[in-house]
Formats: structure tokens, C-alpha cells, sequence
């Protein structure tokens, strides 16, 4: 499984209860269409540092990181490359 | 005759009708007590063209917005009273609500009517572009003596029990605990309130007040902690009320914004750590206001006074309340029993009334919590005398997540328990004992069959093959963390046993109070 296909199966499953919206895709704004509240970002966070090991930074919890499938999986492969070259 | 919130809020219009009343959560976007006082009523009127009239109950399924305001106070203007269906919730929990609570007519996001498909009776009415109006067929009947209530609020929770059983608040009850809580917050329309939480858990002891006293909401466009500190700064809030993770989203900000000179920071839902106060003050030179508050008595404790020197404390009892700490038996620890204005009129089902909840401790209500409280007077919450967990504030009983464990084909037994982590201050795990002869589903097929039945935050974060459940002596199962943490680990190093294998559970009864991890699969 890719890594996009595992983000947007976390995410389906964990924040959109396995429901699709109309007009889903991998840019679908979560956070305009409120599934992303404190407790998801939260949540969220520890998904991503617990599956791969990433450790999120402070500045990292922003809306531009997390508002789609497809900022989420940009986000988490840039934080690969950081840590292979730091 | 019998008060209603909504006049109380008109009257409010009336006195200032072009005081805003909501700003945001897009910027800019402004609406006055005297034009919500007008969508109110044109509300209520389609509401009342659609059937809805006084004494009937209706289940309200719609995101934290205006628009949940909006409907709350109509409903309450032709007469009716409002069950919450919270949208965190799982499908069958939100179809529970309909079983448990007598429902005529559910007003839902028109992107999640489908959850209610076999209640449905005709069609749906729309109400706005989102909202639908959608009459069902009525599961049970009401307890008759409710419409005598006036009820405002029919919330299904358990409250400070372990069954969920419905708390019935009436009108009169919430004025009360408006007007009790506000001896200490003294909310008024020059205050301006950054609100951030879901508003199927908390309406009363909060937009009420606000609504009554003419203050204005603050939403904010998201809950990142920029778009927080934007809506604090932008609209020169007064004063936030929170949860911890909301704090935590703001303090994680690496800009250099300052919060505006805020009156007071609520926080509420959960223990706030001292770390996460101690960084919060660090970046804001602001300390948090902590608060003690429970669904049968409203806020009846808030540090306003010394929240930097007494952190931890939950505060000063408000001056309407009165406080015993009565010492448990065989313990150390001391259960906190209330008294004051705005107690719950009624637990709907088994139905009972106030009096008799509160003839069982001569007259006083039992929290369930354990507290100790220093010479000054500011209690400090140590525990509870029951098994509650609480998920960055989302509160649920241990119980409700065994019982739906236990629907599994290959879980026997099942003990649910909260442990303590970063972040969410705690999470649930569940110690397992398989069905004899199967094999024990994997971590994903048991998250999988807890998110079709429970809301996400009760899933547990980690499963664990246990031999059988440990149990007092009286036979209880014991759902002490720290006890059953220290207990596996210890067995799981002497003797782990492989996920896939079949095991003979009846050999595995025997051993009675003893644990073995089978699994590993959830560390």
C-alpha cells in the first residue's frame, strides 16, 4: 500500500467513519468540511509519529499540513527526507 | 408561568439589538442580537408550519456552528425541548439516542440523514441549504411526568453513573445555573468569548450564558491553533473557553502572536496538566483558568482568583454552591458531594426525579469524583470512585466499549481501562480473552469492528491478549491501570505466547486472577 492509500484509509476510517462526502477526493478540504477538530489533529499527530516514526514538530501543526489526503501525504515525505538528510 | 430561555434571549435583543452576538467564523462575518432575534423567529415559524409545537422533543444532528444555535432557540420558541445527537458519535450510538429517548422529529446535516434511514417516516422538509427536518417514527413513550418539567435539554449521557440513563434539564434549571456560574464569571456584553467546543456537550452553563447576559461569540475558522489565536486577536476576545487540546493547538503556535488581554481562559472538559500550563504561560504569560463542572449541577467551581499560584486546583466553590467531602470507606480519599442551584431535574429512564436522586445522600448530590480541598478553600480533583475515561476531555465508562468488545465472535471477555498519555491525557486499552478455539483477530480487524459501533475517540489504542481478566476478590473485574500495566508486562516477558495461536480457554479459566500477554501486536 502506498503511502497516500494509507493516509486516506486512516483517514476514512478514523475521521470520516468509513463515509465518504460528496465530491471525496485525495484534495477534498477536510478542514473546511469540519472533520478535522482538535481531537482529530491531535489524534492525527500521534498516528503519524507512532506509524512512521515521524516526531512532529511545533511549527509543523498548521492547516496547510493537514488539510487534505494529498498535504498530509506531502507533509509526512517531506518529513521522511528531513530525516534522512537532515 | 413557565420560564423560557428564548424570552430571556429576546429581552436580551431587545435591549441591544445591533450588539453583535456571533462574529466569525469567516472573517469579517457579523451577526446582531436583533438579527438572530429575527432568524429565531422566522425559524420557529417553519417549525411550527412543519408540526412542531410544545412539549415535543426533537433530536438536533448538526455540526458546532450558528446554525445549531439557530435551531436550539427556535425549537425552544414553539414550546419544544431538544435532545443532542452528537456528530463524534458512531452510527449505532446516534440510533441508540432514538431507542432510549422519545423522539417525534430529528432535525440533521442533510449530509448525514442516511444515519437515521429506519426511522424515517416521510419526507424530509428542508430547513436550510444543510439542515434537514425529518420526522421519525417515536421508538418509546416519554415518562409521563416530563412535560410537567418543562424540559429544556434531554441529554443521553450517564452523567456521574455508569449506565446511560438521559438527564432531563428544564428551563428554570439552566436560568439557575446560568445566573450561579455567572456570580463568578460576571459574563456581560462587553465580553467577547472565543468558542471552541462542541455544542452537543456543552449549551447550557455557556451559549446560554452568553445569550442571556448579552455577550458575543467568538468562532473561530478551525481549530489550529493560528486560526485560534487569529479569532482571539482579530475580534479582541475577552476570554476563551476551552478544552486542553485547544490550549496545547495554541501553545504549539511558533509565530510571535500575543493573545489580547484576556479576562479569563476556561478550561474545561479535562485535567489540565501542569506542563501544558506551565508552556501556555511560558508563551502567553497567561495562566488557565481550571474548572470543576458536571452535567447534573453546572459549573459550581472555577479558579478565577489565583490560577497561577493554585495550578492544579479546580478553584473556589461559587457562592451559591455548597461542598462536603465525605471520607470512602477503607480509603484515604474523600468523595465530593454538591448542593446548590441548577441540579437536573430528572435521569429519564429508569425516570427520577430530583428528590429522589438526591434522598440517597440527604440531599445532596454524590459526583463520583475524589477531591481533597486546602485551608483556602480551592478543591483539587484526585480521582474518581468510578471507572470513567476521558479522552482530551471526551468522557465515556469503560463499559460501553466492553460491551461492544464482547459482540465480537472471538472475545469472551473483555476489560476496558484508561491509560495515560501525551497529548490526550488518556486513552483507552482493553485486555481481551479469546473464544475458545478461534484465533485472535488482528489489531486492525478489532478497531474495525469497534468503528462501526463506537464513536472514535472510545476505541482502544491497544489491544491485549490476556489468559483471563483479573478480578477482586469479590469477583469485580479490576480496571486499575497502573495495576494491570505493571501485571502484564511482567508476564509478557516471562511467557508470550504467539497471536495466531488456538488456545483451550476452559484450561485458561482455571488460573483465576493471573494474566499472560498473547499478543504483542498493540505496543
Amino acid at each position: 500500500m502506498t503511502l497516500q492509500q494509507a493516509l486516506r484509509e486512516y483517514l476514512v476510517k478514523q475521521h470520516l467513519k468509513g463515509l465518504l462526502p460528496k465530491g471525496f477526493d485525495d484534495d477534498y478540504d477536510l478542514i473546511d468540511a469540519g472533520f478535522m477538530d482538535s481531537l482529530a489533529i491531535i489524534n492525527t499527530i500521534t498516528y503519524l509519529e507512532k506509524q512512521y516514526d515521524t516526531p512532529i514538530e511545533e511549527g509543523d501543526i498548521v492547516p496547510e499540513n493537514f488539510m487534505s489526503v494529498n498535504a498530509l501525504c506531502a507533509f509526512v515525505t517531506s518529513k521522511q527526507v528531513e530525516q534522512v538528510s537532515p | 408561568m413557565s420560564l423560557n430561555l428564548a424570552e430571556v434571549f429576546f429581552q436580551k435583543a431587545a435591549a441591544q439589538p445591533e450588539h453583535p452576538l456571533i462574529l466569525g467564523p469567516r472573517g469579517g462575518s457579523c451577526i446582531s442580537y436583533g438579527e438572530f432575534q429575527r432568524d429565531v423567529q422566522s425559524m420557529a415559524e417553519r417549525l411550527r408550519e412543519a408540526g412542531i409545537s410544545k412539549g415535543m422533543n426533537v433530536g438536533l444532528h448538526y455540526p458546532s456552528d450558528q446554525k445549531y444555535i439557530l435551531f436550539t432557540y427556535a425549537l425552544w420558541t414553539v414550546g419544544a425541548s431538544v435532545t443532542p445527537i452528537p456528530m463524534e458519535l458512531a452510527n449505532e450510538e446516534k440510533q441508540q439516542i432514538l431507542q432510549h429517548i422519545a423522539i417525534d422529529t430529528l432535525i440533521s446535516s442533510v449530509r448525514h440523514c442516511d444515519v437515521f434511514e429506519d426511522f424515517i417516516v416521510g419526507d424530509a422538509s428542508e430547513l436550510s441549504e444543510q439542515a434537514r427536518l425529518l420526522k421519525v417514527k417515536t421508538q418509546r413513550q416519554a415518562p409521563a411526568e416530563l412535560a410537567a418539567i418543562n424540559p429544556a435539554f434531554i441529554r443521553f449521557t450517564s452523567g456521574t453513573t455508569g449506565t446511560a440513563k438521559g438527564v432531563v434539564l428544564s428551563h428554570e434549571t439552566i436560568f439557575e445555573r446560568i445566573n450561579a456560574a455567572n456570580q463568578g464569571l460576571h459574563i456581560g456584553p462587553e465580553d467577547r468569548i472565543v468558542w471552541l467546543l462542541s455544542m452537543a456537550y456543552h449549551f447550557t452553563v455557556s451559549i446560554v450564558a452568553y445569550l442571556s447576559f448579552g455577550a458575543t461569540i467568538v468562532l473561530p475558522k478551525n481549530a489550529f491553533g493560528v486560526s485560534l489565536l487569529r479569532a482571539a486577536i482579530d475580534n479582541n476576545a475577552t476570554m476563551i473557553y476551552g478544552a486542553p487540546t485547544h490550549y496545547e493547538l495554541m501553545t504549539h503556535d511558533r509565530s510571535d502572536k500575543a493573545l489580547p488581554p484576556l479576562r479569563l481562559a476556561i478550561v474545561t472538559t479535562a485535567r489540565l496538566s501542569t506542563e501544558l500550563a506551565e508552556a501556555f504561560y511560558q508563551r502567553f504569560g497567561l495562566a488557565l483558568n481550571e474548572t470543576y463542572g458536571i452535567i447534573e449541577i453546572g459549573l459550581p467551581v472555577i479558579n478565577i482568583d489565583q490560577p497561577r499560584q493554585k495550578q492544579g486546583s479546580v478553584g473556589q466553590l461559587l457562592p451559591a454552591y455548597s461542598i462536603k467531602l465525605v471520607r470512602q470507606e477503607n480509603q484515604n480519599t474523600s468523595e465530593i458531594l454538591l448542593h446548590g442551584p441548577g441540579l437536573l431535574d430528572a435521569y429519564y429512564e429508569p425516570w427520577m426525579r430530583r428528590e429522589a436522586i438526591l434522598q440517597k445522600h440527604s440531599g445532596w448530590l454524590a459526583t463520583g469524583d475524589l477531591g481533597v480541598m486546602d485551608d483556602a478553600g480551592f478543591l483539587t480533583i484526585v480521582g474518581r470512585s468510578k471507572e470513567m475515561i476521558s479522552v482530551a476531555g471526551m468522557k465515556f465508562f469503560p463499559q460501553e466499549v466492553e460491551r461492544v468488545l464482547e459482540r465480537h465472535p472471538d472475545i469472551q471477555a473483555a476489560c476496558v481501562f484508561g491509560v495515560k498519555v501525551p497529548r490526550l491525557g488518556e486513552s483507552p486499552m482493553a485486555h481481551l480473552v479469546l473464544n475458545e478455539g478461534c484465533d485472535a483477530p488482528d489489531e486492525n480487524a478489532l478497531k474495525d469492528h469497534c468503528a462501526e459501533l463506537l464513536a472514535s475517540y472510545k476505541i482502544p489504542r491497544e489491544f491485549k491478549w490476556v489468559l483471563c481478566l483479573e478480578r477482586t476478590a469479590s469477583g469485580k473485574i479490576v480496571r486499575n491501570a497502573d495495576k494491570l500495566l505493571k501485571t502484564g508486562q511482567t508476564l509478557n516477558t516471562a511467557n508470550p505466547i504467539n497471536t495466531n495461536q488456538k488456545l483451550n480457554t476452559d484450561k485458561l479459566k482455571t488460573n483465576v486472577g493471573e494474566q499472560h500477554d498473547l499478543t504483542t501486536s498493540a505496543t
